[in-house]
């Protein structure tokens, strides 16, 4: 078994330092998370006792309350409850379950491999987290329960995830036959197995990829992700127009290309974890949206500095890892949703974003709207079974 | 302009998932390799210079995702390319049966011309060998481009794959220069990076 120092890994099992982050810049930013969750711990225990212990229905002081950020230790909850997923779980009882054994049955059938997905699905497992305690390929037998551990009592032996990716990745792979398995979902997974049973975890991945992004963006030819690169050319020209330019001029690549995985992997890989947390707090509220405002903040802040660069191949540099590098979540929270200021956002609507969507899929599909673009409104969060 | 360097290529990665592409490229760049490395999504590149025949050559490397469905967005990489390295993993013959595909895949979308490398990583894992040296070899003699085992792990022969490729492509550049041939000619000149066409999307 490896031997760690747990000293050097955060509450979620991740390595503090890395390349892009000394230990000194991320204790900062742990104690501004760790300061804010006690700053607005008595408004969601209020809030929670004023509703049975339960959370209450979608409103503008929830959504309000989100985009301050939530208590790390409420964050299943509330990631559950305004993302559909619990609605989906509920009304679905024992399906993840025949998920899971489609493998077994196709196994017993003599089927192999079970789908086309599993093989690629296992080349990804020990390569999603792999300085992650729970994820690492040999576990350490020390660490500590991670945030959410199914058992009751504190395990025997090293705790390992692996295992359970591979069982939602795979049951997903059955269940979703138009995206079976697509490199990044092994991310979104991962992450979220650190807060959440198989089964939550599960019908979250459903609704991120059924409700909350558009459609397509993981299927075998990744159309949506294709429309919303066009569609986020679209926003930056309005909004952040000289980093556009100033990618293109290089003439090494487009920004819309360096985005991309900011999009499929909902940033993880991208921003410091304790910056992807926040980020999803809101997306799970407020939807697709929410990775434009972060796509758009993260550019804002940066602008300044990659105009400054003289060199092609420095931009492109800069903006690859830049955002690694942002450890101030309240500076890019704010970034993303303050309607003034030159580092702001601004305006970005639900509305624009659809109907650049609506532009976007017509053009690529020679003229006439795709069935497959799906609205962006708060509405289309509810769920469907 | 850019006087630091004599000579710009690019060059491409491509090949099944997992098969080490990143690990290469990070020997390559860095001289590092690490056990624990993640999947990539997309896209990434990295830079390194190089002396050759007394010339500066600035080598823009370029690493994409192996699953077969990214290719709809790394597709648009393949026109401004000097050089595709095809990587595949000598422990797995899948990936080294999909190299054909992958040929396939330049066919369609580079620049006619451009130079490619057959490379067979993970050469330290000798046991576990299951795609014969000799059989690749003569693989890659019969498509008439050149061909090196490697190891990202224990940097065999990963230095020789970049520089054969980038030798490969200055001398192709040379003859072009001088012959004036159209469709392969890609204007390379000091200070004048690759023109790329097109968006990000095919």
């Amino acid at each position: 078994m490896a031997e760690v120092n747990l000293a050097d890994y955060d509450r979620y099992g991740f390595k503090v330092e890395s390349q892009h982050v000394s230990r000194q810049q991320w204790e900062k930013m742990h104690a501004t998370v760790v300061n804010s969750d006690k700053k607005h711990l008595p408004k969601w225990d209020a809030l929670f006792r004023s509703n049975r212990g339960e959370l209450p229905e979608r409103s503008d002081k929830i959504k309000k309350l989100i985009r301050k950020g939530v208590p790390t230790q409420f964050r299943r909850k509330v990631w559950l409850k305004y993302s559909g997923a619990l609605d989906r779980m509920d009304m679905n009882p024992g399906v993840y379950l025949a998920m899971v054994g489609r493998e077994r049955q196709q196994i017993d059938r003599g089927v192999h491999p079970v789908n086309e997905f599993v093989d690629i699905i296992e080349r990804d497992l020990n390569r999603t987290f792999p300085d992650n305690l729970y994820f690492r390929a040999d576990p350490p037998i020390a660490a500590p329960a991670p945030p959410y551990w199914p058992g009751n009592a504190a395990p025997d032996g090293p705790i390992s995830l692996i295992a359970s990716l591979r069982r939602v990745l795979v049951a997903f792979s059955f269940f979703n036959a138009e995206i079976g398995y697509c490199q990044s979902l092994n991310y979104i997974v991962g992450l979220l197995l650190l807060f959440m049973s198989e089964e939550e975890a599960f019908w979250t991945l459903v609704v991120i990829t059924e409700n909350l992004l558009p459609a397509g963006m993981y299927t075998k030819t990744l159309s949506g992700t294709i429309t919303e690169m066009k569609v986020f050319k679209d926003i930056v020209k309005d909004k952040c127009k000289p980093i556009l330019t100033k990618v293109k001029e290089g003439g090494i690549v487009e920004l819309d290309m360096l985005t991309s995985p900011w999009f499929l992997t909902l940033y993880i890989n991208v921003l410091p974890n304790e910056c992807v947390l926040r980020l999803w707090d809101t997306f799970f509220y407020e939807g697709s949206k929410i990775l434009y405002r972060i796509a758009l903040a993260v550019l804002k802040l940066i602008e300044s500095d990659v105009i400054k660069l003289k060199d092609a191949m420095e931009v492109v540099q800069y903006i690859q890892t830049a955002p690694k590098r942002m450890t101030d979540v309240d500076k890019l929270m704010k970034a993303a949703f303050q309607r003034f200021g030159s580092k702001a956002v601004g305006h970005l609507s639900h509305h624009d974003i659809d109907r650049k969507r609506n532009e976007a899929s017509a053009a690529l599909n020679g003229g006439s709207a795709s069935p497959s673009a799906r609205p962006s409104t708060s509405s289309s969060l509810s769920s469907r079974s | 302009m850019n006087p630091e360097y004599d000579y710009l290529f690019k060059l491409l990665l491509i090949g099944d998932s997992g098969v080490g592409k990143s690990c290469l490229l990070l020997r390559f760049a860095d001289d590092t390799y690490t056990e624990s490395y993640i999947s990539t999504i997309g896209v990434d590149f990295k830079i390194r210079t190089i002396e050759l025949e007394g010339k500066t050559v600035k080598l823009q490397i370029w690493d994409t995702a192996g699953q077969e469905r990214f290719r709809t967005i790394t597709s648009s990489y393949y026109r401004g390319a000097h050089g595709i390295i095809v990587v595949y993993d000598v422990t797995d013959a899948d990936t080294f049966k999909n190299v054909k595909n992958w040929l396939q895949e330049i066919d369609r979308y580079a620049v006619e011309g451009v130079n490619k490398l057959l490379v067979g990583n993970k050469s330290d894992l000798v046991g576990k060998k299951v795609v014969d040296y000799n059989e690749a070899k003569a693989f890659a003699d019969s498509l008439g481009i050149s061909f090196l085992e490697t190891s990202a792990k224990s940097a065999t022969n990963v230095e020789q794959a970049f520089l054969t490729m980038a030798k490969q492509i200055k001398d192709r550049m040379g003859n072009n220069n001088a012959t004036q041939q159209t469709k392969s000619t890609v204007n390379i000149k000091p200070g004048q990076p690759v023109q790329q066409s097109g968006g990000g999307c095919c």
